[in-house]
């Protein structure tokens, strides 16, 4: 229990500390503050009863009062360890690697400036994700919902340029809005049943169950860049590329499907319309960001639409699982994991070129790998980890997904794998395109002045490409314990 | 089991400690042969102890995969020690082969280490497709294989054609292991599990419940395992990724990868699929496309002139071969076993065969790189001087594929031949295949005289190449002197490999249900190849012609001698012109010219000689936006009008803020009425 709450306490003192000390303090901080964090995961896996996952899940109630799971609290059950490993472990790196990345040798963008304010609230946003991975209702995921939403807003507009502080209220008003339906679902919910908890879905009548299954579900597109409330997250890539990579591909815009997997397994008895409904938004959105990646030059921006159409394939497990194959939540949970380590390396090396070679444009680029060959190792296991080349990660819970709709059966099976089997041929085509273009050939004006990179960024790059090989076994293990 | 989990750990503990060694050409070279002698050595005790001793499995699942009943099961039976052996002995060959190749200076310094590591990982991976008895695990061993090879195949990254030939073969077979997923997903819904054994029970069943699906499930795995294996027009990714690799990964890939498509179409249709008019059908189709391969493929090697991908398109032709064989023998499997059987193993001896002859001649093409730098045969000729060795060798293995009797390639054409015409008895179609066989092998032939002559007859010019003095070094050497050999070797005793592979075959399908081994090839090790199918026989006895042939060349040679004529050497005349030696060779591209002005490619304006088409895909996907970038653009006709209206709204409502008290008052007196009015309607009128 202790290292629970200093696995939430860390990081938000870590944010308080970065913000009132002087800039020079601010790398130590957050290092010692997310080191501390990571430590504490690790006292908390070691101490559990026998070390074995079989023990979760670990409540703690707070707040009682005439609530049947209480009002607060924490719940730690295989699937919040899934985010909270994904959360804290690539939390670490990414501090790690922004010590180096924000900082006047950054040829994009020479900040010296804005350190302990984006340390600060990247600590903050930490804090908050460990608070959504954590709680054991429906209500206190929704307080930290909504922080996540608000440190999003603050670390889009980092820059504080037009574009960025444009971006960052549209991020804010577009997630918040999504956020107003996940009100009005803990409203519904609480009117009707009296608690707030994950599961009290099964205590409604069938026509309501159905309203207030979606109504989070609004709130849950909003936050994962769904269709049709996808249209903040390309422009949020005008943040950092730290933030880029932690917020709005590994971190924030999981919170939206960690909440539709928690509900879809919590609840048994939703109804099939609510997971066709699901499903099918997951197969549009899937196919509409694949459209886009073919106009998109900024390697961010592609990233962006990457994210969204990966972020589908867990909303089209969560349907396929309500419709009646279970196992399609239990692939969408490990793909969550899979798909956050291996886009966390594909932005990380992308803010690798941002840094040394100045730009990030598609058309600009060529023959990296000649001169930084560990930025083009890394952008292409992660590549191949979201694609879906074993044995990195995303093979895994892609491959558990397709035997999901399969097992479907019926027209509603095939309906909606044909379509995730056209994305994931034509994404595997244009990605390694992309790759190649970027990365191999001769090599380019920028590609050819490339500067030295960081070791702390460097470091943060290998030990992503070993997580890609880790992660699959670790979100197995997990979704094990939870019953797959 | 033991022997294979060392050879895999040589394997792996190679490739790591190839990185580590690093920019030293000649150190990563040795470790990485030394990690594949290790490994091959391992690997052929494990494979003779499993055909002395019987199959061997690895028991307890090693990896289990929560949820998907998929686990980590080895088993090596026959068929699996058969392709065991062949890549242990391909991977020992390349890496002794390389270790020289590689040190020329077209390669980077820095670059070998990854060479060799993704080498050793490309071989580990592939010895683990032929054993895993789970289909899951097939399936991650068969990708990893083909990531390794996509990456040697654009390991020299700087050449965009190098890059484009990787890309096309990895998305193709990317999009083919998709089909091959999808196929294995539906027989897993029946059977709950990957394992091997529980799949065959699930294709037993939905052969008799849903027969429709099978077919569609059947259709995956073809396409899956014919596109790795190059059979057209899946396979147009291999005459660019073949040339496109360095020559040691070219000539693993002819002696390993292909190789696998087959190893795959065999566990599958042969092992998993019970014998039904499933078998029949499918053993038709894949007949069709073995054949349909042989012949664009073939002709298209015949107006080629580059050295690797004219072999390249060979590589197709021979395919297809073995995919005619394979189609033949299943066809008749139900019918006519012994036609089924005879079918069977000529596919995989010829495969043997082709792994020996092919893999010789991309040595070759390799030594005559590495001797001139150049892969063009256009620009080479008279090599024979200076490689004496890699010429013998080359003819030897250019005979061998064009079948040419003694030699171990007519040996096992001669099992197709007879397969399909005697097939054709009761099935005329496969006359017509077993036709285009023998037509194409002449072709083969007419093929390889281009190749052969232009590379090494006529006179040898340096044309100013790099050209180093003296024959390869022994390294280089010696791969293709035991692959030369290899080929003779089958083609006078073929009743050895055919022992082998009977066993691998009749493994597969319950026992005692298949004809004996000797009523099929014949007894005897010495007594040649004795087919008995229906009462006639059909015999090849290699040795015995071989001898006679010796005796009568020996007696032509004598009687030479005896007549004591002189040979006179002199000057070619050209008519008393003045002509250079580079002016009057005979060029490759002027080989068969009549036949490159008939067969052409025309459809509309569009032409190109030859009959196989190559397509050009377009610079630029969209010239300029297209319509549905607006439709789905919901900022700018959704949610930008709604903000404008949002504030426009907001201005509006702002005006009643005017700063007038008695505005105020009014409001709120409005206000309190609304709400009044609200509360009274909410409580019912109570």
């Amino acid at each position: 229990m202790p290292s629970v709450i200093l696995l939430l306490i860390l990081p938000l003192f870590g944010a308080v500390l970065c913000a009132l000390l002087p800039a020079r303090h601010a790398d130590k901080c957050a290092i010692g503050a997310t080191g501390g964090m990571l430590l504490s995961l690790v006292w908390l896996l070691l101490a559990r009863p026998g070390g074995n996952w079989q023990s979760l899940p670990l409540t703690w109630r707070w707040l009682q009062g005439s609530f049947r799971e209480g009002l607060f609290g924490f719940l730690l059950d295989p699937l919040a360890l899934l985010l909270l490993l994904v959360v804290v472990v690539l939390g670490f790196l990414v501090v790690l690697y922004a010590t180096a990345y924000l900082g006047a040798g950054n040829r994009e963008h020479a900040d010296v400036t804005g350190k302990s304010r984006h340390h600060a609230w990247l600590l903050l946003f930490i804090t908050a994700m460990i608070g959504v991975a954590l709680s054991p209702n429906l209500l206190q995921l929704y307080l930290f919902w909504e922080m996540t939403t608000l440190c999003s807003w603050a670390l889009i507009s980092h820059y504080r340029n037009p574009e960025s502080l444009r971006a960052g209220f549209k991020a804010l008003l577009m997630t918040f809005s999504g956020g107003l339906f996940f009100a009005l679902g803990l409203v519904l919910l609480y009117v009707h049943t009296g608690s707030f908890a994950f599961d009290a879905h099964s205590d409604l009548a069938p026509r309501m169950r159905l309203w207030v299954f979606l109504s989070f579900a609004v709130a849950a597109w909003a936050k994962s860049a769904q269709f049709p409330f996808f249209t903040w997250l390309p422009d949020a890539m005008a943040a950092p590329t730290t933030v880029s990579m932690y917020l709005h591909a590994a971190a924030m815009v999981k919170a939206g499907v960690f909440l539709m997997v928690r509900l879809a397994l919590a609840n048994p008895g939703l109804p099939w319309t609510a997971g066709l409904v699901v499903a099918v938004l997951a197969v549009v959105t899937m196919l509409v960001a694949l459209w886009l990646f073919f106009f998109q030059d900024d390697l961010k921006k592609l990233l962006a639409y990457s994210t969204i159409a990966h972020l589908s394939y867990v909303f089209l497990g969560v349907g396929v699982a309500i419709m009646g194959s279970r196992l399609g939540a239990y692939a969408g949970a490990m793909h969550i994991m899979n798909h956050s380590v291996g886009k966390g390396l594909l932005f990380l090396s992308v803010g690798v070129l941002s840094y040394t070679a100045g730009t990030r444009r598609i058309s600009e680029l060529a023959g990296v790998a000649r001169h930084s060959p560990l930025a083009a190792i890394a952008f292409m296991v992660g590549m191949l980890a979201i694609l879906g080349v074993p044995p990195f990660s995303g093979f895994w819970s892609k491959f558990y997904l397709m035997v999901a709709a399969l097992k479907l059966g019926g027209a509603a099976g095939w309906l909606l794998l044909i379509p995730f089997a056209l994305e994931i041929a034509v994404a595997f085509a244009w990605f390694l395109h992309i790759g190649h273009k970027v990365f191999f050939g001769p090599a380019s004006g920028h590609a050819a002045k490339a500067g030295a990179l960081p070791g702390v960024m460097a470091a943060a790059l290998i030990i992503l490409m070993l997580l890609t090989l880790l992660a699959p076994w670790a979100a197995m293990q997990l979704m094990g314990a939870m019953g797959l | 089991m033991n022997a294979f989990f060392s050879a895999q750990g040589c394997y792996l503990a190679g490739a790591l400690l190839a990185l580590l060694v690093g920019g030293k050409r000649k150190a990563v070279g040795w470790v990485a042969f030394g990690a594949a002698a290790f490994g091959t050595l391992f690997i052929l005790t494990a494979v003779l102890g499993v055909f002395r001793e019987g199959p061997v499995s690895s028991g307890l699942p090693i990896l289990q995969v929560p949820g998907l009943g998929a686990a980590l099961i080895y088993q090596i039976d026959y068929l699996s020690a058969l392709f065991l052996a062949i890549i242990a002995v391909v991977s020992l060959l390349v890496t002794l082969y390389a270790q020289r190749f590689m040190q020329i200076a077209h390669y980077r310094a820095g670059s070998l280490r990854y060479f060799y590591s993704i080498l050793l990982f490309f071989f580990a991976a592939v010895l683990n497709v032929v054993v895993v008895a789970d289909l899951f695990f097939f399936f991650v061993f068969w990708e990893i294989m083909t990531l390794t090879s996509y990456l040697m195949v654009i390991f020299r990254q700087e050449e965009r054609v190098r890059l484009r030939a990787g890309y096309k073969y990895f998305l193709i077979t990317h999009i083919a292991t998709i089909f091959l997923f999808i196929g294995g997903i539906l027989l897993y819904r029946l059977s709950g599990s990957f394992s091997f054994s529980f799949l065959k029970m699930a294709m037993a069943e939905m052969q008799q419940s849903q027969p429709g699906l099978l077919h569609f499930v059947l259709g995956c795995f073809f396409l899956g395992f014919a596109t790795k294996a190059g059979i057209l027009p899946m396979g147009d990714w291999l005459p660019d990724a073949y040339p496109a690799a360095p020559a040691p990964a070219s000539a693993a890939f002819a002696g390993s990868m292909t190789k696998l498509g087959i190893y795959g179409l065999v566990r599958v249709f042969c092992g998993l699929l019970p014998l039904s008019s499933h078998t029949q059908i499918w053993g038709l189709i894949i007949a069709l496309f073995g054949a349909g391969s042989i012949l664009v493929g073939t002709m298209t090697a015949l107006v080629q002139e580059d050295a690797k991908r004219l072999l390249s398109f060979h590589v197709i032709g021979q395919m297809g071969y073995m995919f005619l064989a394979i189609g033949t023998g299943l066809y008749f499997l139900r019918t006519q076993p012994v036609i089924g059987m005879i079918g069977l193993g000529a596919g995989i001896f010829h495969l043997i065969n082709h792994v020996s002859y092919k893999s010789c001649l991309f040595f070759n093409a390799g030594a005559v790189f590495y001797k001139t730098g150049t892969r063009d045969i256009n620009k080479v000729g008279g090599l024979a001087r200076v490689l004496p060795v890699t010429a013998a060798t080359a003819i030897i293995a250019s005979l061998s594929i064009a079948g040419i009797p003694p030699f171990s390639g007519f040996a096992s054409k001669w099992l197709i031949y007879q397969a399909a015409l005697r097939g054709g008895f009761s099935v005329p179609v496969f006359i017509i295949l077993g036709l285009i066989a023998i037509f194409i092998s002449a072709v083969t032939l007419a093929s390889f005289v281009k190749f052969f002559g232009a590379l090494f007859f006529g006179k040898y010019e340096d044309n100013g190449s790099k050209a180093r003095v003296g024959d390869v070094p022994a390294a280089m050497r010696l791969p293709q002197i035991i692959l030369a050999a290899l080929c003779i070797l089958f083609g006078l005793l073929p009743q050895l490999p055919l022992g082998w592979v009977y066993r691998s075959i009749a493994y597969l399908f319950p026992p005692g249900s298949m004809p004996a081994a000797a009523s099929i090839y014949g007894g005897g090790l010495l007594n040649g190849l004795s087919l008995n199918v229906a009462g006639s026989t059909a015999a090849w006895n290699a040795l015995l012609l071989t001898v006679i042939f010796g005796l009568c060349a020996l007696l032509a040679w004598g009687l030479f001698r005896a007549g004591g004529a002189r040979v006179r050497s002199v000057e070619t005349w050209y008519c008393g012109e003045e002509m250079s030696d580079r002016d009057t060779r005979y060029r490759a591209h002027g080989f068969y010219l009549p036949f490159k002005q008939i067969f052409r490619l025309r459809i509309g304006r569009y032409e190109r000689p030859g009959i196989y088409p190559t397509i050009t895909w377009p610079k630029r996907l969209f010239r300029k936006e297209p319509a549905l970038n607006r439709a789905i653009d919901l900022d700018r006709w959704l949610y930008q009008p709604l903000a404008r209206s949002a504030v426009r709204l907001m201005r509006r409502f702002s005006a009643t803020h005017s700063g007038v008290p008695h505005l105020y008052l009014l409001w709120l007196a409005a206000g309190a009425a609304l709400a009044l009015i609200i509360l009274y309607s909410f409580s019912g009128g109570k």
